[in-house]
């Protein structure tokens, strides 16, 4: 079954550093989801509203938190699946 | 004539609680060509392939070797399987292929089934639906922000996965991506590719060259089409 699980924002930071080939994490928005998925060398974010997305590539994993941080709502929920 | 279609697995596979997804052409080849894209965009490995008397006897000649027409994929750090033809599925078989690779996830303990239809469209929009066979399937379709068909028709194998997998069961999700007809499949394909993305992690990250694979992979199986088309019409009449 799937492993979908919440997760908190302190863990989220943590997770983003660690984050696996087969995992990813979306962002819940009130307006918008975000996904977060990493290749074997760079992070990718699909920021997803109304059925359009845009994609945003990153290498390093501060500059993901950092672009995040700046975007998550501060009651937006997140999932790591 | 025996029209089973038989797996023949040559390496081992761990994708327990994993995904598969078919990339086996049935209704159009965008579903084909976004998933052989994948394949190359991605690292997995050929672990089987996919035979039955009622294929047409070919072999697919790919960078000096010779390839069985439908094949296994499975990137094992993914736990990602897919299903993959070069050749359209005839449609005498949609039942056996399907079949089919609903008793391989079980076996394998996937825990979902991914496939894709084409809608028509009037307009050129680039948009993706979803369609899911259970509650929990449809959650997750819900959760991703993919909006759900209410009404419609969804031909091939991926009408007949959703059917099978709503009695049995098993978690199918079919995407339904709009095509106007008048723009190339591999579009279509790189959008089909993020759309799974958000279902299945790690497998589309790279949007530049998804489309550049995809474009190449579209060239090479309406090449391998039209090669063995007077070969399936003799076979199927």
């Amino acid at each position: 079954m799937y492993s979908e699980k919440e997760v908190s924002r302190d863990t989220f930071l943590n997770l983003i550093r660690v984050l696996d080939l087969d995992e990813g994490i979306r962002i819940d928005n009130k307006e918008n989801k975000m996904f977060v998925n990493k290749s074997v060398n760079r992070y990718c974010i699909d920021v997803s509203k109304n059925n359009k997305d845009e994609f945003f590539y990153f290498t390093d994993a501060r500059k993901v938190i950092d672009f995040l941080n700046e975007r998550m709502d501060p009651a937006c929920k997140i999932y790591s699946y | 004539m025996n029209s089973k279609i038989t797996v023949r697995e040559l390496k081992p596979i761990n994708i327990e609680g994993g995904y598969l997804i078919d990339g086996l052409p049935s209704v159009g080849l965008t579903s084909a060509i976004a998933t052989q894209s994948m394949i190359h965009t991605t690292q997995f490995d050929m672990v089987g392939v996919l035979d039955s008397e009622r294929f047409p006897p070919v072999s697919i000649i790919h960078d000096e070797s010779p390839n069985f027409p439908a094949r296994i994929f499975v990137n094992n750090d993914l736990k990602v399987a897919v299903f993959s033809s070069f050749l359209m599925i005839e449609q005498s078989l949609h039942r056996d292929a399907a079949k089919m690779m609903l008793d391989w996830a079980k076996n394998h303990k996937c825990s979902l089934l991914v496939s894709s239809s084409p809608v028509k469209s009037e307009n050129d929009n680039y948009s993706v639906m979803g369609i899911a066979s259970t509650a929990e399937a449809k959650k997750k379709l819900k959760d991703a922000g993919i909006p759900i068909m209410g009404q419609g028709t969804i031909p091939g194998i991926p009408g007949l996965l959703l059917n099978e997998g709503s009695i049995s069961h098993i978690n199918v999700i079919v995407l339904l991506f709009s095509t106007s007809g008048k723009r190339p499949d591999f579009k279509s394909s790189a959008q089909l590719c993020m759309a799974m993305s958000k279902l299945v992690p790690g497998t589309a990250c790279d949007i530049t060259s998804l489309q550049q694979e995809a474009e190449k992979a579209e060239h090479e199986i309406k090449e391998a089409d039209k090669e063995t088309k007077l070969l399936k019409d003799t076979m199927y009449g």
